[in-house]
């Protein structure tokens, strides 16, 4: 299958005024989304899924910190030159912006960066960083990558009825429609995300809507512009368990109507499991494990990271829920991305850090070791 | 509609109360003051003549100068209101845009330079202000009219409202205060989830964000502001030689003229009560737009 996008050394740091440090939340982020599939990314809250979520769209407001990496994404046909033009007003010296039909969509802005001391490299200027992001990004955010926040009753305007959001959506997104035309395409919207009574719930304020309802009315708003990726920042979370599964429904058929990708983020790694093709396990800011369902959840023996072991067996089978048994907890806690990283940040949870190997954990974060082909593992257990 | 009237009424009382109040305190004290004053000595019944003539609108003659109160007074009280709406004016045009754009642009170098800028001329006093002006402008050009130019001599009369509108819009300190709301809101609300998540749809939303952000904040300020204009542009009016209402009290208390310091008074919290009213219509008005 084609690739739809790929992000590489992705790596985001804040600034901590008050501490004087950098708070690592992505560190060296690689993972590929093929057209048509769903990638899912798993990982305890507070590993940096939702920053890196938001650097891909180009939202990271430009706080001193540190951003970098490159991201090839594959635009609509439609908007391919513009997309290309922006692209290359980036930078015209750097000539890898391209890689067949995908563009690097941060390209040039390593220019308003500048290195200081490895691995830190400080945005010099953010402003014009952002400003350069922005110019290719509005080609791209919302007509063609599309976002879903993790909280959907914040990300509704609180003042105005949700028919009216959509309807500014669609408008902004195609200039000239006429007001009788524009209800009905909204109804037909809110109809396409299972909403029965369209009539009554465009006219009412978000606070009135259940957080169900107002994730379909998120989703739908995200589906106007038709967008070839849609990232879904924690759709799931906080649902019921039947909303649960007929949001991941919806998302599904949506998916298919529009052949468009998913990026799923939840730190749930049963929910990522019943939905996405690939999977992206993150911890403490790095992608510890790469690679499809198969390898990642279903393989019962093969090689895994020790991290999405633990994940794994947290989740209680049918078995172990008949038998009573105790749930599984990963033991230790996340650890505090504040602090320098030497060596594995997985380290004081991992069991199997343990005699020889462990010296080289401790030393040295390792790198991605690839297992088979389209698998691959941060984890020195699997070095070659 | 219940609500409007009882925001109204209100207000109105408020108004009343407050013209109840100042006058009698007025009245009790320019019965000690020496000076001549009609109902003085009368008790009751002459506080009851002064409130009959002042909301009638007759205020008849001042014992000092010997011309009717009403044409002294109103073409006075007509010059200050240019004066504080034209300053408000002046301080949005500045103060506005600096804060839009020092949160808008928030981390680059001239956005700063721009606050404290703001801070700079806001912290100048308004007296030392006007001379400077007035000294700039009369010693290297002459193309604006450094004081009031009366019926005789006007050419252009429009000019000669110009300096001390700008020196007093300008000395108001009511500029790094905007300036600092206007910043936090639009922050604030920029910040909103709802306002990234139409960022996230490629919409531009610095415009939705202005919109709803800091105009409540910004009605709100200004009339507030009001009763300290109008004791800057006392100072205004000295500065540029302007017949103004806070020049004619002043003039009035060294005349010891209390017929027509009561009426200024009373013109006063009229003006300044119509000013908090109309600050709660609009409020009003907007809070039942947006739900
Ligand atoms: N604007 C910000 N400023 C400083 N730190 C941030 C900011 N946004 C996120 N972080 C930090 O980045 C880390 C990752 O956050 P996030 O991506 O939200 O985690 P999650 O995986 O739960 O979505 C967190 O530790 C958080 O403290
Ligand atoms: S690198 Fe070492 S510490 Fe890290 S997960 Fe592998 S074995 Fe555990
Ligand atoms: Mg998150």
């Amino acid at each position: 299958m084609p690739m739809l996008a790929e992000l590489e050394g992705l790596k985001v740091y804040f600034y901590d005024q008050g501490d004087k440090r950098f708070i690592r939340a992505c560190e060296d982020i690689k993972f590929s989304i093929k057209e048509g599939t769903v990638l899912g990314v798993v990982g305890e809250s507070g590993c940096g899924k939702t920053v890196a979520a938001l650097s891909m769209m180009g939202l990271i407001d430009g706080e001193p910190g540190v951003i970098e990496g490159r991201f090839f994404f594959k635009p609509k046909q439609k908007d391919r030159r513009s997309v290309m033009l922006a692209v290359m007003r980036g930078s015209r010296k750097d000539r890898d912006f391209r890689r067949g039909e995908l563009f690097d969509l941060f390209n040039g802005l390593k220019r308003c960066v500048e290195y200081d001391q490895y691995p830190y490299t400080i945005i010099k200027d953010s402003e014009r960083w952002l400003r350069k992001n922005n110019r290719i990004m509005e080609h791209v955010r919302g007509k063609n990558i599309s976002m879903i926040f993790q909280d959907p009753s914040r990300s509704l305007n609180p003042f105005v009825p949700v028919g009216i959001q959509i309807e500014k959506t669609i408008k902004w997104l195609s200039k000239n429609e006429k007001k009788g035309q524009l209800e009905s395409e909204v109804a037909e919207l809110l109809r396409e995300v299972r909403i029965f009574n369209p009539k009554v719930v465009m006219n009412m304020y978000p606070d009135a809507l259940s957080l169900g309802m107002a994730q379909r009315v998120v989703i739908a708003i995200a589906l106007v512009s038709r967008p070839k990726l849609l990232i879904a920042d924690e759709p799931t979370t906080g649902l019921d368990t039947t909303n649960k599964y007929r949001i991941i429904e919806l998302l599904q058929q949506a998916m298919e109507k529009h052949d468009m990708s998913l990026l799923f983020i939840s730190h749930n790694i049963g929910i990522v499991g019943s939905i996405a093709d690939d999977i992206a396990v993150m911890y403490a800011g790095i992608i510890v494990e790469f690679g499809s369902k198969q390898q990642i959840i279903i393989a019962k023996r093969g090689p895994k990271h020790p991290y999405t072991e633990a994940l794994v067996s947290s989740v209680p089978t049918d078995a172990d829920i008949k038998k009573g048994k105790k749930l599984k907890v990963i033991q230790g806690i996340v650890p505090n991305n504040k602090m320098e990283v030497v060596g594995c940040p997985f380290l004081p949870r991992c069991p199997y850090a343990v005699g020889k190997i462990r010296r080289k954990c401790r030393e040295r974060c390792p790198e991605a070791f690839e297992v088979t082909p389209g698998h691959s593992i941060r984890c020195w257990l699997y070095a070659n | 509609m219940v609500r409007f009237l009882k925001v109204f009424m209100r207000e109105i009382l408020n108004a009343v109360l407050l013209i109840i109040g100042v006058t009698t305190l007025l009245y009790l004290i320019f019965n000690i003051m020496p000076g001549s004053f009609i109902g003085k000595g009368q008790g009751f019944v002459g506080y009851i003549d002064i409130i009959r003539r002042l909301f009638t609108f007759k205020f008849g003659i001042s014992p000092v100068s010997g011309r009717d109160i009403g044409n002294l007074v109103f073409p006075a009280f007509r010059n200050t209101l240019i004066l504080t709406i034209g300053s408000i004016i002046v301080s949005l045009l500045i103060s506005v845009p600096i804060g839009i754009f020092s949160s808008y642009r928030r981390f680059k170098s001239y956005s700063w330079t721009l606050s404290i800028f703001s801070y700079i001329i806001s912290s100048i006093p308004v007296f030392f202000l006007g001379y400077l002006v007035i000294y700039l402008i009369s010693r290297y050009t002459a193309v604006l009219p450094i004081y009031y130019l009366y019926e005789a001599q006007r050419g252009k009369p429009i000019l000669s409202y110009v300096l001390p509108i700008i020196v007093l819009g300008i000395g108001n300190d009511s500029i790094s205060e905007i300036v600092r709301l206007v910043g936090g809101e639009l922050e604030r609300v920029m910040s909103e989830d709802y306002v990234v998540a139409s960022k996230a749809r490629g919409e531009r939303v610095l415009q939705s964000s202005i919109h709803e952000g800091i105009i409540i904040p910004i009605i709100s300020i200004i009339f507030s502001k009001i009763p300290f204009l109008i004791g800057g542009a006392v100072i205004v009016e000295h500065v540029f030689n302007w017949p103004g209402a806070g020049r004619l009290a002043f003039q009035a208390t060294l005349d010891r003229d209390l017929p027509v310091l009561v009426v200024i008074a009373f013109l006063s919290v009229l003006f300044v009560r119509a000013a908090a009213l109309i600050k709660s219509m609009i409020l009003y008005y907007y809070q039942t737009s947006e739900r």
